[in-house]
């Protein structure tokens, strides 16, 4: 028997009992698609977390404060010699905890916002006009939505701005220095800063807070050497240094191991603090639950199909013994069920991956959470997922079936009939 | 060559909740080319075991087995398998037509597997074989879509789609009425008187009229 009748055989067979055809097939082909899915989901919102925290400088970026009077170019060298670094940068020039006053035009009143050092290597992603050029000065991207008054005071979401009416408008900082001599703040010196808007980001996927704006290295460092130049102390504050830098890594992931390096690398000559961190705790339970179900369908999956396919080759008992009774060898038997179910298998596969595109089309196009881009339904499919897939769909039912037929094909035709 | 089946000394035994039933004690027999021979006896007499013996389809305790002069009881069931394809078609009580195939479809199924007949014989050899029956015109037809005395002819055509020495059928007309079983019982004559050897357990009286040799089995052994 070749192979072409092998094939003629096993699809004679399948043609003359397409319900159980469809129904094998319809079977596999859901266990595939439920299983493809939650695997898929999961893998997007895991991707589109990352995603988000990665966006978000202040979640990248670990300050290394010197314990003891020293060089600035020499803790900078140093850093920089640890991995997953990308950029180091001068303490003052990054950011400030100074709070800034905003003025402008009628559309911003009062409006007050916190600012951090970018550049056109580190900077949020622009979803409209365009971020920073090389050795930019006094512009500053500004979030998507923009709060126009101080956000402690009575915060109504509804008063929102769009940030895309202000690009390529021109807003005003002010910020102040303070004068602590006699014991309490009063303003010592008010300053002035005009940047133009030239882009807006979405902090829900940079992890921003309401008006977080990033303004060019440069001018972060003069401001805060506006500040700190005419802040006037009383005699017995001790000012810091100010020589610490901060490291930038290139992944929120990598954060922890280039934290413990930096630790390492000074010893206890330096104090190394990460700025931020992202709560991952959420997310890291949400990917251990998907795991387990994604882990525990797959069992259902594995278990629904052997028993299927155990079942039909039961039910094919009678024929097997007929088979075998005109001739055919166990080996001819086996090639034919094992052709049988490629064939089921591989159309339960294609039906699957059809059904997953489609469910995929119709999340993407008709379900969208509007409120939020970081957690837009969709699936993430990869090869490995595919790959599993085809395991499912494919070999379970071959392996199964064939461990099966092992059993009948012991039997002698006389009493494959007799078991009828 | 001379084409028979010789079995010497076959002995055949079962074991069912620790109780040991002999169902073939002893036997020597020969089956010639050309010949009708019929094997009867009570039920449980032993009959169906010596003639699923015969065809290869069960094993001998003890003894030995010849087709055609070949020592065929310590075979492993590959070797086994190919002789029935080759040498032995068999007929059963209870037709044994897979019921997903049409009649040419079962007809032609053993011809899969030999590969002496070439792909585009075996339809019109199958639809030949149909028309000798007299089934030309039912073979589209599923065996719940034909009478038992049609599913029976086709099963004797299936036997014969190889062109075997042997023919075995065990209680060919049971399922069968009095019409049917003529024209099985005269199918079987015809094929003896064309060459082959036909051994039929039944225990119809009426099949002896057709035999040339009649065997009588009781308690495993030959009468």
């Amino acid at each position: 028997m070749n192979i072409l009748d092998c094939i003629f055989l096993s699809y004679m067979n399948l043609k003359n009992r397409k319900k159980n055809v469809y129904t094998t097939i319809i079977l596999i082909s859901l266990a595939v698609v439920i299983f493809v899915i939650s695997l898929s989901y999961t893998n997007k919102f895991l991707e589109s977390m990352e995603k988000a925290i990665n966006k978000n400088i202040s979640y990248r970026t670990i300050a290394v404060i010197p314990n003891y009077e020293t060089s600035q170019e020499e803790i900078i060298k140093k850093v920089l010699n640890v991995s997953n670094i990308v950029k180091v940068v001068p303490q003052k020039e990054y950011y400030t905890a100074v709070d800034i006053e905003n003025i402008d035009n009628n559309l911003l009143d009062n409006a007050s916002v916190s600012i951090q050092g970018a550049n056109e290597d580190i900077q949020p992603s622009i979803i409209e006009g365009r971020g920073f050029y090389k050795n930019e000065n006094d512009v500053c991207i500004i979030p998507e939505k923009f709060y126009p008054y101080n956000l402690d005071e009575n915060f109504n979401s509804e008063d929102l701005i769009d940030g895309k009416t202000l690009i390529g408008k021109d807003i005003i900082i002010k910020y102040y220095s303070y004068d602590y001599s006699d014991g309490i703040q009063k303003v010592n010196q008010a300053f002035e800063k005009k940047l133009t808007v030239i882009g807006i980001y979405n902090q829900d996927e940079n992890m921003a807070e309401y008006n977080d704006c990033y303004i060019s290295f440069n001018d972060m460092s003069s401001i805060i050497s506006d500040i700190k130049e005419n802040t006037v102390y009383s005699e017995n504050t001790i000012v810091a240094g100010g020589n610490g830098v901060f490291a930038i890594v290139d992944e929120a992931k990598n954060v922890k191991s280039v934290e413990s390096a930096l630790k390492e690398l000074g010893n206890d000559d330096y104090r190394v603090i990460i700025r931020s961190v992202a709560n991952t705790e959420l997310m890291e339970s949400i990917q251990i639950v998907c795991v387990i179900v994604s882990i525990v369908l797959m069992f259902i999956a594995f278990v629904n199909i052997t028993i299927s396919t155990i079942k039909s080759a039961i039910e094919r008992k009678y024929e097997i013994g007929m088979q075998k009774a005109i001739g055919f060898k166990n080996r001819q038997i086996q090639w034919i069920t094992f052709t049988e179910n490629i064939i089921i298998g591989s159309l339960s596969y294609i039906v699957a991956i059809a059904l997953t595109v489609i469910i995929n089309i119709i999340l993407k196009k008709y379900i969208i959470d509007t409120n939020s881009q970081l957690y837009q339904i969709g699936l993430n499919i990869d090869i490995i997922i595919c790959l599993i897939a085809l395991i499912i769909s494919l070999i379970v039912p071959i392996i199964s079936s064939f461990i099966c037929n092992i059993a009948i094909l012991k039997k002698t035709p006389v009493s494959l009939n007799k078991e009828r | 060559m001379i084409k028979s089946i010789i079995l010497k000394n076959g002995y055949k035994e079962f074991v069912l909740k620790n109780e040991k039933i002999i169902a073939m004690d002893n036997v020597n027999l020969e089956f010639k080319t050309g010949k009708f021979y019929v094997i009867m006896g009570h039920s449980g007499s032993g009959k169906s075991t010596l003639i699923q013996i015969l065809g290869l389809l069960d094993n001998l305790t003890k003894g030995e087995l010849f087709i055609n002069g070949k020592d065929v009881s310590n075979l492993t069931e590959n070797e086994k398998a190919d002789i029935r394809m080759q040498e032995i078609g068999f007929v059963f009580q209870s037709f044994y037509l897979n019921p997903r195939l049409n009649a040419l479809e079962n007809v032609m199924l053993p011809m899969y597997i030999n590969s002496k007949i070439e792909k585009k014989e075996r339809k019109e050899k199958a639809t030949k074989l149909l028309s000798s029956f007299g089934l030309e015109n039912r073979k589209k037809h599923y065996p719940k879509e034909l009478s038992g005395g049609e599913q029976q002819r086709i099963a004797i055509a299936r036997a014969l789609a190889n062109d075997p020495n042997f023919i075995l059928a065990d209680e060919p007309t049971g399922n069968l009425d009095i019409k049917n079983e003529k024209i099985v019982f005269d199918t079987l004559r015809n094929l003896a008187d064309n060459g082959k050897s036909v051994i039929v357990v039944s225990h119809n009286e009426n099949i002896k009229n057709y035999a040339d040799e009649v065997i009588y089995i009781e308690n495993g052994k030959v009468r």
